[in-house]
């Protein structure tokens, strides 16, 4: 997809509407609300079958799965009560509608292993969870941005070099990183503790560590934009008018590349969740994440499900964050040109031709 | 760089039966991807035959050599037990290669079958593909994988299937774009133009069109799939230790982190070192077959 001087400007087009019709705004959002409202709740109701399924597929009694397993030792009256609560006496079905009506009330059982509701374990834990994904997507954007310049303005080795460092960034598994960095900065030069303590530097190396593969495979996207901002009509203007290298990498070229990099960024969480359940293990963090291990290791059931729907409701958030941040940056809502080159990042991530198909 | 859809636009353009082997393109993977191949090469080496490069046995335990530091008689040091890291990283190769393989498979597979229903079925069919794929993508790959191994119970099949099943939804997406650009092109119309029965288009011309596409990404994907499969290991859920495994080497060796960092390092770095040169030779086989 090249795009030359010919084909449709990459770039802001002065002669565009910003907006087609500013006095049906209003009722576009609405609109769009709506649409994010019910796309959300779906996703949840499908994840929320799942887990029901999950949890059905569990070989032996259900009511033993919701107390722990066949190895629970749980006394008949609980088994009894559990059966009754549950209803697990009765059809799948009204087993099925007790489970939604339960989660949509906000009952996501107790957590076997820790006998405590699900929900105040998520209250405790969501928190740790949330500061590393966001924190790392932060950091990521920050080391992407500076691989993008180091990649497409400081010559053909530079360039080499950090295709080699980002590709291999974006495959380095989480727990070696961690294990890594933990030796050379907390065991070796003791700048910062090796097992989080709650201090600011105890979270330096969980946050890179998460960061560094989501950091690998943003840089790749944002570069690609870059190199086809750089050889479109609006950037040699830009150049034509005396930008500054900087200048111009800063105000044009990186606007341009930022775009899919944003609805990039919504499909990262996936990944930055998956990097947090093993970062956490690794600095003894206590977040959902190693709460998720801890509880397949134990079964238990209702905690995994917890997480599943936080992850998901997580998800769906980031997701509609994404997509108003996009229609807020960019004025061609609605129109071509702009949503296809959205659609093709996130497509890429996806579809994984970058990085194979578990990019999440 | 192109988007997912352009190799399939070549592959659905060119006339069937053209593909030819892999080997006659090895000139073209480029210097990266040669040196990538040659590593992947040495890892199917150590895989098939690991006797060639490490000899030894893997669990053979010698408790006077207990966390021996790198050196000539064990170049990788030694574990906690006194066995050598060096023949554990080269015995695991096995382990890591045949799990990221097989959950590749796996994945493909029900990505290949998932995504043709959605490219051929109906619009009721696609749309409830569609929503599904879309869920688990709504799901960290590694959450997908965990939640499976909670219903199955830990174990080296288990974690394989669990990475499977949580990569086929990108599959999936891929075959399906392919399908429905293989659909309307101009060599499939000429078929139904002809007369030919709809399961012999599907097998002589959407199927090879979808075909090589996702074979280049599933290449990218086995990368993955080691990372993920050796993440499940280190988290505990995946092939137990003491088996020669490199996530679960990583997860003995965290114990002794800071007193004898070879046990993590280099099981890490042949995780490393393997995924990166499966991605490259990946993207270089895709870059291969995109420029015929």
């Amino acid at each position: 997809m090249d795009r030359t001087l010919t084909s449709a400007p990459a770039g802001r087009h002065p002669l565009r509407p910003t907006r087609e019709h500013p006095s049906a705004g209003r009722s576009v959002w609405a609109l769009w609300g709506l649409r994010r409202l019910a796309g959300g709740i779906g996703v949840l109701w499908a994840v929320a079958t799942l887990v029901f399924v999950a949890i059905r597929l569990i070989p032996g009694d259900p009511a033993l799965a919701v107390l722990g397993g066949p190895g629970s030792q749980a006394s008949a009256e609980a088994v009894d009560a559990v059966r009754r609560e549950y209803g697990f006496d009765r059809p799948v079905l009204v087993q099925y509608a007790v489970f939604l009506g339960r989660l949509a009330t906000g009952h996501l059982g107790d957590s076997y292993a820790f006998r405590t509701p699900v929900t105040t374990l998520l209250a405790q834990q969501l928190p740790v969870t949330l500061t590393l994904a966001v924190a790392g997507l932060v950091v990521a954007w920050v080391l992407a941005i500076g691989a993008a310049w180091w990649s497409t303005q400081r010559g053909r080795v530079a360039a080499a070099l950090t295709g080699a460092i980002t590709v291999t960034a974006s495959v380095v598994p989480h727990f070696w990183l961690g294990s890594v960095l933990i030796v050379v900065f907390a065991s070796t030069l003791g700048w910062v503790p090796a097992v989080s303590d709650g201090s600011l530097r105890g979270w330096v190396l969980p946050v890179l560590t998460v960061a560094v593969p989501v950091a690998g495979y943003l840089a790749e996207t944002v570069r690609d934009g870059v190199v086809d901002a750089q050889r479109s009509a609006f950037a040699l203007a830009a150049r034509g008018r005396g930008e500054s290298r900087a200048g111009l990498f800063g105000r044009h070229l990186l606007r341009h590349a930022a775009l899919p990099g944003i609805a990039l960024s919504a499909w990262a969480f996936g990944s930055l969740v998956s990097g947090a359940v093993v970062v956490e293990s690794v600095f003894a963090l206590p977040g959902i994440g190693r709460a998720l291990v801890t509880a397949v290791t134990q079964r238990d059931m209702p905690l995994v499900a917890g997480i599943a729907l936080v992850s998901a409701a997580a998800y769906v958030v980031v997701l509609a964050v994404a997509d108003l941040v996009e229609r807020l940056v960019d004025p061609r809502v609605g129109s071509g040109a702009r949503r296809r080159t959205a659609t093709r990042a996130r497509d890429r991530v996806r579809g994984g031709t970058h990085h194979g198909a578990g990019a999440r | 760089m192109s988007g997912i859809v352009d190799p399939g636009l070549q592959a659905g353009a060119r006339a069937p039966g053209s593909r030819r082997s892999e080997r006659s393109r090895g000139g073209t993977l480029g210097p990266a991807g040669t040196v990538a191949a040659a590593v992947v090469v040495v890892a199917v080496v150590a895989a098939v035959w690991p006797a060639l490069l490490g000899g030894g046995d893997p669990l053979a335990v010698h408790p006077a050599d207990a966390l021996a530091a790198p050196g000539p008689a064990h170049p990788f040091g030694t574990d906690e037990s006194g066995r050598d890291v060096l023949t554990r990283v080269v015995a695991g190769t096995r382990a890591s290669l045949v799990v990221g393989v097989l959950a590749t498979l796996v994945g493909g597979f029900a990505g290949i079958v998932l995504g043709t229903l959605a490219g051929l079925g109906g619009r009721v069919v696609d749309a409830v593909v569609g929503r599904v794929t879309e869920v688990a993508f709504a799901l960290p790959l590694l959450l997908v994988a965990l939640v499976v191994i909670a219903v199955t119970g830990p174990g080296a099949v288990p974690a394989t299937l669990a990475v499977g099943f949580a990569t086929a939804p990108g599959y999936a997406r891929i075959v399906r774009a392919l399908v429905r650009t293989a659909r309307s092109s101009q060599v499939v119309e000429t078929a139904v133009l002809q007369g030919r029965s709809p399961g012999r288009i599907l097998l002589r011309h959407v199927l090879p069109a979808a075909l090589w596409p996702v074979v280049a990404v599933a290449t990218l994907g086995v990368g993955q799939a080691v990372v993920w499969a050796s993440a499940l290991s280190y988290l505990g859920v995946g092939t137990p230790p003491p088996a020669p495994e490199w996530g679960a080497m990583l997860a003995d060796g965290r114990t002794y982190l800071l007193t004898a960092p070879w046990m993590s390092t280099f099981p890490g770095l042949a995780i490393v070192v393997l995924a990166t040169a499966v991605t490259v030779l990946g993207r270089a086989v895709r870059r291969a077959g995109a420029a015929r």
